[in-house]
């Protein structure tokens, strides 16, 4: 269970959107068609390899429902790595991200990574929200995008791991202050918390498998 | 059964005891013995004393301590839980013993005896008749307690790990429930019908009729008859309601706020409880629609309220239970009256109630308290869900149909005047016949129209008091609440804006995409359609039911003698580590209490009704000079729960128009509010006098202690302390992982997350009652105290 890092992730977006889904998939490699409906934040972790090191991810899966807005926020500080989820079937939780995004950017550290989800690309009959349109987004909001469906687990690794790739190299490019934890990042046990930056690639590799 | 010392048992090896039996008018007989505690279970100590004195029958047992003042009181001995105790707290040089011998037959005819209604109130609060009523409730339990023993001693059977948690009563039956009510269907005994709900909830073919009476869905005094007539009336009623929204469903001329509401609503109507089979049919299932009518119902009619998230979670049980939309719909809005301020989106109830379990985590588990400190997780968000929809998810689906009814007996009668309303005082049929995006929908609440409606719950308080200090710093409070709310928040406590939050909604393809809305999801297809298909089945099906057959059926002549022999609860057996930290007591002190008071206003109802309504006035005073009272620790604790750390006015604005109405329940509740500050002195001495029962037992002081601090149960957990206790349970359940492992918060959480439906509800229960009765206790000593005090 040693780790060379702890990256802290959000999921959010509107309700129904698939964030729970999402979470479950890539935790527990499952789909359940009918995932209780989030009340508050619930969460789940995983260990994942990048350049040889083991990193444990925590993610912390928000309620899509306004009520529950006040005690989401208390999360974005904190993370490390948003998801933004929309649902390419549901054209007004696309509408919604402008105003996820300024809570969002509001609420967390300004180096947090965000990436930009179309979940459910599995109902292509139903398509609602264009690849382009997702793409455009994200390039207008320097996002990195993806579509993914938490059914077919098309993309869903790679949505979680490109963005721990990403905060990964920006702790390498000494961005993030991997000191501070309210920056979503910790330093593993087995590592002194030291002040200096953390050895790049050639450190050697952890034990293999995760958690 | 184990029964390895729950208070360091380890260093008493052998008690010396001496019994003396008493019986009818014979002379009192008297016996020494001596029995090693290690070895000796109540159910084998039972079994010596019959032997000892050859008594047939049946028999209670209590125990001499002193009591908080000195005095020398015998308490009733049910259990292991309560022998330990008795070992523990011996008063030197041996364990002396009382034991009341009956012809067994009587047994637990007592238990009518006993009702409140035939003993006088004002003796129950003196020492000689809590001691009657201890040992009569002794009786009773102790006849369940033997009789399982017998049968166990027949069977040669060994009492199963999982039977020890078991209630102290069987389930209530339907027979049982008759008791409750006279020849012509009248409940006239509320208080006995919850307390019987409390030690073992009710069979599951009784939960349809009981849940209407435990959540306070008739009016009082109405005969079989008229609740029947009632339940017809409020099922037209509702239907009405119901298809002036169904019209304007088709398309084009919903509103904006039925838009949002129908497709939020089915979304959550799709991943309600679908593991059950009663919701488990394809995605436009007749009970699926059932819940998806109860909700928008519920939300368009209460724009105050509206829909939030965590609602078709509570709503789901009451329909499974009730298996009608109509008469589920009433007990839904009888649920909301009192859990809508947890959908309140100032989030003030449940910060709250936050709060109020962070503080009950500290006086009971400091460890585990400061543990949590120290990981940055003492706000214990990891209990919101447990919180927010009161458990009902933490326990597999029966099981948190139990423990809510459980629950619910906790909570004191209140039922509507007049009838209960099935829509919000600011709802006008209007409202739903508007055109669409009519703005009447789009007010909501607004931050001002909240303030307003504080003002006039200030007013009605002004109405006792004038304007006082407290008065002034209640109006002061909430002005600085509102204007605490920023620009965010402003959107947080008007659901209503939320839509007009997304400035997408406005404009043109939005809206037709929200149109479009109700079918988007595709997978619950025109419920609309499909209810006018169901309507009928609806309409007629509730006309027979066990309710009516109750009315037809006279009681039953051999209902007691059922009760008895269903009476097998396994009270001598509850030996739970789990809760070793507790005192040494048992389920029944709460059983005790519950008698002593909370029907003790309801006798007395007439009498008090004026002195009543001026009790708010004095609570809320004292309340605030609480916080310039003397003991520094009382101090403390009495500011941790000063008014600005309260809920929601609402939940002591019903206690006050309860009061208002002569019919609050409670009143010791209103009397301990001010005994707080009154009865320092008292308490002080009270721990004294705990500590010199027993050095060794920091447990028992503390006990106390730990309690003393808590808000009165109108208060506390925002008017429902047993869940606080509950949750209480749950945490330290935990708690040996937690600090073992030094799990971390995410950890925690994970837990947590992944014990969701998984939680043990009889250990939970258990240990949850014991902790419940406990406080119970606390407060009735803090009213005692402050009643004997002559200042008063
Ligand atoms: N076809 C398909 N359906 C999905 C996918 N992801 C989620 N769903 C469905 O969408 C529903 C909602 O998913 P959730 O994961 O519960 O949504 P959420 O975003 O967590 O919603 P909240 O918890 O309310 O905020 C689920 O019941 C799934 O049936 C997907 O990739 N493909
Ligand atoms: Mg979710």
């Amino acid at each position: 269970m040693s780790y060379a890092y702890l990256f802290k992730y959000i999921i959010i977006g509107d309700t129904g959107v698939g964030k729970s889904c999402l979470l479950l998939q890539f935790t527990d490699k499952r789909f359940q068609p009918v995932h209780d409906l989030t009340i508050g934040v619930e969460f789940g972790a995983r260990m994942i390899t990048i350049d040889g090191k083991q990193i444990k991810l925590q993610i912390w899966d928000t309620a899509g429902q306004e009520s529950f807005r006040s005690i989401t926020r208390s999360y974005y500080r904190g993370a490390a790595g948003a998801l933004l989820v929309y649902d390419i079937t549901r054209r007004d939780t696309f509408n919604h991200l402008t105003t996820w995004l300024e809570d969002a950017r509001q609420h967390s550290n300004s180096n947090m990574v965000i990436m930009l989800i179309g979940n459910k690309s599995d109902l292509e009959a139903r398509r609602d929200v264009k690849k382009e349109e997702g793409e455009a987004f994200a390039r207008e909001h320097g996002l990195i995008f993806m579509e993914t469906s938490a059914k077919t687990a098309a993309n869903v690794e790679e949505a979680f791991i490109n963005t721990a790739k990403e905060i990964y190299q920006k702790i390498q490019d000494g961005v993030f202050d991997i000191n501070n934890e309210a920056n979503g990042i910790k330093i593993g046990p087995q590592h002194s918390p030291s002040p200096s930056l953390p050895s790049s690639s050639g450190g050697g590799a952890q034990g293999s498998g995760c958690c | 059964m184990s029964k390895s010392g729950f208070f360091g048992l380890e260093s008493r090896e052998v008690v010396r005891v001496k019994v003396k039996k008493y019986e009818g008018y014979m002379q009192p007989e008297s016996k020494k013995f001596s029995l090693d505690p290690q070895i000796t279970s109540f159910e084998m100590l039972q079994h010596i004393i019959a032997s000892a004195f050859s008594i047939k029958g049946d028999f209670t047992m209590s125990y001499l301590v002193q009591d908080d003042y000195g005095k020398e009181i015998y308490l009733s001995m049910l259990s292991d839980w309560d022998m330990d105790a008795a070992i523990q707290s011996a008063s030197d040089p041996c364990l002396q013993l009382k034991v009341d011998a009956k012809p067994f037959e009587e047994g637990l005819d007592d238990w009518d005896i006993i009702a409140p209604v035939d003993v006088p109130r004002y003796k129950m609060s003196s020492l000689l008749e809590r001691n009657i009523l201890g040992t009569l409730t002794g009786t009773l339990s102790s006849g369940m307690g033997k009789t399982l023993t017998h049968v166990q001693r027949a069977m040669g059977i060994k009492v199963p790990e999982d039977t020890k948690y078991k209630a102290a009563k069987p389930a209530m039956s339907d027979q049982e429930f008759r008791n409750f009510l006279d020849s012509a269907g009248h409940m006239v005994k509320p208080e006995e019908f919850r307390i019987s709900i409390y030690q073992g909830g009710c069979e599951p073919s009784l939960r349809r009729v009981a849940w209407r009476h435990l959540l306070n869905i008739f009016p009082n005094g109405l005969s079989g008859k008229e609740r029947f007539e009632y339940m017809k009336k409020k099922e037209k009623e509702y239907l009405e309601l119901r298809d002036q929204w169904r019209k304007f469903t088709n398309g084009e001329s919903m509103s904006e706020e039925m838009k949002f509401v129908t497709s939020m609503v089915k979304k959550d109507v799709l991943r309600t409880d679908r593991t059950h089979r009663f919701y488990s049919g394809s995605d436009d299932s007749k009970n699926l629609i059932s819940l998806f009518n109860i909700l928008v119902t519920y939300a368009l009619t209460h724009p105050q309220t509206s829909y939030c998230q965590g609602m078709s979670d509570i709503a789901s049980p009451l329909l499974v239970t009730q298996k009608d939309e109509a008469q589920a719909y009433l007990c839904f809005c009888a649920t909301m009256k009192r859990l809508k301020n947890n959908f309140n989106l100032n989030g003030q109830a449940i910060t709250t109630k936050f709060k109020h379990l962070s503080d009950l985590l500290q006086m009971h588990d400091p460890e585990l308290h400061s543990y949590f400190q120290e990981i940055n997780a003492g706000d214990l968000f990891f209990c919101y869900r447990w919180i927010l929809l009161e458990l009902k998810r933490e326990f597999p689906f029966e099981d948190a149909l139990y423990m809510l009814e459980v629950m619910w007996s906790t909570l004191p009668p209140d039922p509507p005047h007049g009838e209960i309303a099935m829509t919000d005082e600011t709802f006008s049929i209007d409202n739903l016949s508007r055109s669409p995006c009519s703005p009447s929908f789009g007010m909501k609440q607004t931050v001002y129209a909240k303030l307003f409606a504080m003002r006039r719950n200030h007013s009605v308080l002004k109405s006792n008091e004038g304007e006082t200090d407290a008065e002034k710093e209640l109006a002061q409070n909430s002005v600085n609440n509102n204007s605490r709310i920023d620009s965010n928040n402003i959107e947080e406590s008007c659901p209503i804006t939320i839509s007009q939050e997304y400035p997408a909604m406005n404009d043109v393809e939005t809206q037709k995409m929200a149109a479009k809305s109700s079918s988007i999801d595709g997978s619950l297809k025109s419920p609309l359609q499909e209810i006018h298909d169901l309507e009928k089945d609806l309409h007629i099906q509730s006309s027979l039911d066990t309710e009516e057959r109750c009315i037809q059926d006279q009681p039953a002549s051999d209902a007691r003698g059922r009760l008895t022999l269903e009476g097998l609860g396994d009270t001598c057996t509850c030996t739970d580590e789990n809760v070793e930290k507790s005192e040494s007591d048992n389920e029944q002190s709460q059983f005790e209490i519950s008698l002593d008071d909370s029907p003790e206003t309801k006798l007395n109802t007439s009498a008090k009704a004026t002195a009543l309504v001026e009790k708010p006035t004095h609570s809320s005073v004292t309340d605030h000079s609480n916080n310039g009272s003397e003991s520094p620790d009382l101090e403390k604790r009495a500011c941790d729960f000063s008014p600005e750390n309260n809920c929601p006015k609402h939940s002591s604005d019903e206690w006050n128009s309860s009061v208002k109405e002569g019919k609050i329940i409670q009143n010791h509740e209103t009397d301990s509010a001010c005994s707080n500050s009154l009865c320092n002195s008292e308490c002080d001495s009270y721990s004294e006098a705990q500590a010199t029962i027993s050095n060794s037992m920091e447990i028992v002081k503390s006990v106390d202690d730990k309690n003393v601090g808590l808000p009165p149960p109108m208060d506390f957990g925002c008017g429902n302390p047993f869940l606080m206790f509950l949750c209480l349970a749950l945490l330290q359940q935990h708690r040996e992982i937690i600090l073992q492992k030094k799990l971390e918060y995410d950890e925690i959480a994970i837990m947590f997350d992944k014990l969701v439906r998984k939680h043990d509800v009889h250990k939970i229960l258990h240990h949850g009652r014991l902790l419940y009765s406990e406080y119970l206790r606390t407060q009735q000593k803090l009213k005692e105290s402050s009643e004997s005090d002559p200042s008063v």
